[in-house]
């Protein structure tokens, strides 16, 4: 029966689970039919919820997915099927149960379906153990096998890509073929025609790189053997003398004379002694007649020549030469030379002083600092200063002194005055000389200097100044004029003229553009203590040099150079001052002089002393008025001599007269030569000339030129010429005895060709005159001045002075009739006035009335061709 | 280099004028804008030489070559020289190129002569 349970439960419960499944679900018929497909071993089943209940199997209660599994007794089974019967739903697998060996089946709740049934119920107790034990324990240790191996390359088995590879690759389809090409060697060879190609054919054949001397590599060779013998000097030389039959001869006399006796005798003779005496008052008086005059010298020939030395005017003259030229690049370049000199003594020799030719003042710190230079420049060299003469400042002004032509004044630019001595160099100035003239000089100052001399003989020499002005005492603007009193006479402090005990040049007169002069002494003040040492130590010390080479000459002037006295100048008519360009003194020539010394005596200056002004006597009748050329063109003819106001205090006088006659500054007043009283002025576009005591203005003031008068001077040897130099680089030669009104001779081309700043002339000799003349470019012409223009026609100086005086009264003459003529006009016009009133009232009314109507005329006129023109008047009016 | 590139059919002429400027350029590149350093004229020569003859054969003429290159510094001294050949002159030609700078001479000589085939 049991078996048949389990199979009626089986089979019942299919049934039953077919007939729900029929029911509840359509995949019955497919259950039945999956009957097939699931194992044998297990059996789907359904149970109803009141069977789980019974066997504690609730779905999803007391068996869930989770824990599917449970064991039912197969004895509940069997009483299950008993009780129940067919209802049960083990009825199926009652069969199945009864045959069960074990006590316990298992019943699984199939979540899924899997089965097709909610329930299965495993049939086998093999089934059982492998459903509940042994899968788990296996997997684990299926994957720690696996874990821990190293899979090991294993022979490639391909699958099937074999075939693929083997289409893809290449395989020869046939054989590789080989070929071999051959040809005869003679083959080969084209037809070859060789030629020469030479060097010349191709055009770089040839290359050349020429060699060149280069700096770089040439090595110079240091040391050289080389062999030196002394042999004396050989000459051969031969000579042959015509032998002829040689005599000795020779000849002396003695003049015979008669002896003693026979003088004796002859002179007892009687008829000797009426000879005698009968001849000798004729002898006599011939010989007295040749003191008076030449009879052997032919009058008319003698005229003849002068005749024709003095015409020319018919004669065109060449007029001045040049003669040479004088400029040194490294010193002129840039500068103009301001002032010029002949050396008093030596032949050739010329100085000029060179200054910047740009106005820049004196603060600038980027102005490059060039030494101021006085150069001197001799015949012998123009080209090459021999001196130099090196100052503070620029020199506008300097003079050789004429007592000693070494000592050297000069005015600079900033006021101070500088004294050079060139006594050192002197034979270098002379030994120059193209003649060779040598002349004794004083050797004690040169014992020390020579060897110097010697060595510097190819670089030129700067002197420097001995001494200088103290800054604080010179002027206060730059020096123009430089001159040196004369020798006849000297001045005090207080400006009284004394006499010149040791009749040397010592004082100095400046004037400069701060509208003053001032007089100096170049002497030292007299030292209160002075000990005999101290002269001794002053004796020895007179070859000695001062630390800068310069001569001790003026060692006592040093630091403390002051002026004696300052000269104002104060105007005539306005307040304000004069600023003097130029000045001219007179030279005052003493006849009582007891002291004259021969030209030979240079004064030691070093050693003099001013002589207290007690002991010195004044010289009353010194002429101590002086002309001055002004900046602005005027001539002022002024006293220096100082005068004592209400106070007793000395101050400047007035100047007695001023003229402006010319234009601008005047740049020369000169003395003549000739004549003490005639004055030359040039400034402007006019010169002037002057006879001092006329009053009235100059005698003779030339017409206006084109050119600007930059410079002038009087003749040298002829009282009636002189020369003026142009702004243009031209000179005028004026004779006054030919022609006033313009100049006899204009000389242009071969001058300069920028304006003159100084000329001298000078005499060099009877034959030579020389004409110096500077330019603004620095350079330096020396002309030579023809014989028509030094020689003095006859009794020219009667003849100027004749000429002077006709000028001065005609002049005068002028200046009267001038009064005259005003006087007159000044009656004139009041002779009218007076009879002017009565026509005037007649005439007033009609001519009025007409000249308005013709005005607005005139104004309508005008407006209307403005109108035309488009320019109306803007102002109002008509 | 394949066959193709020899004109094997025209006539083959050595052309001077685009050699000298070959070469002139080899020079320029090597020792253009350099002064002359003892040390470094070997190299330079070399490297002329070189650089020349590789440009001349990519020009693929069927010519034997032969480049010849004179380096002399400029000291003052002086160079000439002088080549003459024996060759078919109507296929075969030289030429020569002289550059200069402030310290030295460079002169390269170029021969090509032709091969016949």
């Amino acid at each position: 029966m049991p078996p048949k349970r389990p199979k009626s439960a089986r089979s019942s419960a299919g049934s039953k689970g077919k007939g729900k499944n029929l029911c509840q679900n359509p995949l019955a018929i497919d259950c039945h039919l999956a009957h097939q497909g699931h194992p044998d071993d297990i059996f789907p089943m359904v149970l109803t919820s009141a069977t789980q209940e019974l066997f504690g199997c609730l779905a999803d209660e007391d068996v869930t997915g989770e824990s599917p599994y449970k064991l039912l007794k197969k004895d509940d089974i069997i009483q299950d099927i008993k009780t129940r019967a067919a209802v049960s739903d083990f009825s199926p697998v009652k069969q199945f149960v009864l045959d069960y060996p074990e006590d316990e089946m298992l019943l699984v709740f199939d979540r899924d379906f899997t089965y097709d049934q909610s329930f299965y119920l495993v049939l086998t107790p093999e089934a059982k153990d492998r459903i509940i034990n042994p899968p788990e324990p296996e997997t684990p240790e299926v994957f720690e096998e696996e874990v821990s191996k190293i899979p090991e390359p294993k022979q490639w088995m391909h699958l099937g890509s074999e075939q693929e590879i083997d289409e893809e690759s290449i395989k020869e389809t046939r054989k590789k073929l080989w070929y071999k090409f051959s040809r005869v060697r003679r083959k080969f060879e084209v037809p070859v025609s060789f030629s020469d190609r030479n060097t010349a054919d191709a055009e770089d054949g040839y290359l050349a790189c020429a060699s060149y001397q280069d700096s770089r590599f040439s090595i110079k060779q240091m040391q050289r053997d080389c062999g030196v013998q002394a042999a004396p000097t050989q000459q051969s030389s031969s000579a042959q003398t015509q032998w002829k039959i040689q005599r000795n001869s020779c000849t002396q006399y003695v003049p015979r004379e008669l002896s003693d006796e026979e003088r004796e005798n002859i002179l007892q003779f009687e008829s000797l002694k009426h000879f005698l005496n009968s001849v000798t008052p004729r002898v006599l008086q011939a010989l007295q007649q040749e003191e008076i005059m030449n009879v052997f010298l032919d009058d008319y020939k003698a005229l003849g020549t002068l005749a024709e030395d003095g015409d020319w005017c018919g004669k065109v003259s060449e007029g001045l030469m040049l003669n040479q030229a004088f400029s040194d690049q490294k010193y002129t370049k840039d500068k103009k030379i301001t002032s010029i000199n002949w050396h008093p003594t030596i032949y050739g020799v010329i100085a000029v002083a060179l200054t910047e030719k740009r106005e820049v003042p004196l603060n600038e710190s980027t102005f490059v600092v060039r030494p101021s230079l006085v150069l001197f420049y001799s015949f012998s060299s123009p080209s090459n200063p021999q001196l130099l003469l090196e100052s503070p400042d620029d020199i506008f002004a300097f003079e050789f002194c004429p007592s000693d032509p070494n000592i050297i004044v000069g005015g600079c630019i900033n006021g101070q005055v500088v004294l050079w001595d060139i006594s050192a160099h002197v034979t270098r100035l002379q030994g120059t000389q193209p003649s060779g003239k040598k002349v004794s000089v004083n050797t004690d100052t040169l014992t020390s200097h020579q060897d110097l001399d010697e060595n510097k003989e190819n670089e030129t020499p700067v002197v420097r100044y001995c001494a200088a002005s103290t800054v604080e005492t010179s002027h206060k603007a730059r020096i123009t004029d430089v001159q040196w009193l004369p020798p006849t006479f000297e001045v005090t402090r207080s400006g009284m003229p004394v006499e010149n005990k040791y009749n040397i040049s010592v004082q100095v007169v400046t004037c400069s553009t701060d509208c003053s002069l001032m007089f100096w002494d170049v002497r030292a003040q007299k030292l209160l203590s002075q000990s005999a040492s101290d002269r001794k130590q002053n004796a020895d010390q007179k070859t000695n040099l001062t630390p800068y080479g310069v001569p001790n000459t003026f060692k006592h002037l040093e630091r403390t150079w002051k002026p004696l006295f300052r000269v104002s100048l104060p105007k005539i008519d306005t307040s304000g001052e004069y600023a003097p360009m130029k000045f001219s003194l007179e030279y005052y020539t003493c006849n009582t002089n007891e002291n004259i010394d021969s030209s030979e005596f240079i004064p030691d200056y070093s050693q003099l002393r001013v002589p207290s002004a007690k002991t010195l006597r004044t010289l009353e009748d010194v002429n101590t008025k002086l002309y001055i050329g002004t900046e602005d063109g005027e001539i002022v003819y002024t006293d220096w001599k100082l005068e004592k106001d209400d106070f007793a205090r000395l101050h400047s006088a007035k100047p007695l007269h001023c003229f402006s006659t010319h234009h601008w500054l005047v740049n020369t007043v000169q003395r003549s030569p000739f004549f003490r009283d005639i004055i030359l002025t040039t400034g402007g576009w006019t010169f002037a000339i002057w006879k001092e005591g006329v009053m009235d203005g100059p005698i003779m003031l030339s017409p206006n030129s084109e050119l600007v008068c930059t410079a002038g001077c009087w003749s040298l040897s002829r009282p009636a010429v002189f020369f003026i130099g142009k702004g243009d680089g031209s000179i005028e030669v004026w004779n006054l005895l030919e022609k006033t009104s313009e100049p006899t001779h204009i000389y242009t081309h071969h001058i300069s060709n920028v304006k003159i700043t100084c000329i001298k002339p000078w005499t060099a000799s009877s034959k030579q005159h020389f004409l110096a003349v500077t330019d603004d470019l620095g350079i330096v012409r020396v002309l030579e001045i023809p014989k028509t223009l030094y020689v003095p026609s006859k009794n020219e100086s009667l003849s100027v002075r004749k000429y002077f005086e006709l000028e001065e009264h005609r002049q005068r003459d002028f200046l009267r009739r001038k009064e005259l003529w005003v006087t007159e006009k000044k009656e004139a016009e009041e002779l009218e006035k007076r009879t002017e009133p009565g026509k005037l009232v007649t005439f007033l009314n009609v001519p009025e009335e007409e000249n308005m109507k013709k005005y607005s005329d005139y104004l309508m006129l005008e407006n209307s061709i403005l109108k035309a023109f488009g320019l109306c008047p803007a102002t109002a009016g008509t | 280099m394949t066959m193709e590139e020899y004109n094997s059919g025209d006539e083959v002429v050595f052309s001077a004028d685009e050699a000298s400027i070959s070469v002139k350029e080899c020079i320029e590149g090597v020792i253009g804008g350099t002064d002359y350093n003892q040390s470094k004229v070997n190299q330079w020569t070399a490297s002329i030489v070189e650089h020349s003859l590789t440009h001349l054969v990519k020009q693929g003429r069927p010519f034997k070559y032969i480049v010849n290159c004179s380096i002399m510094q400029k000291s003052g001294a002086g160079l000439h020289t002088a080549n003459s050949c024996y060759w078919d002159t109507a296929t075969d030609g030289s030429c020569t190129v002289r550059w200069e700078n402030r310290t030295m001479y460079c002169v390269v000589s170029v021969f090509a002569v032709a091969v016949a085939l």
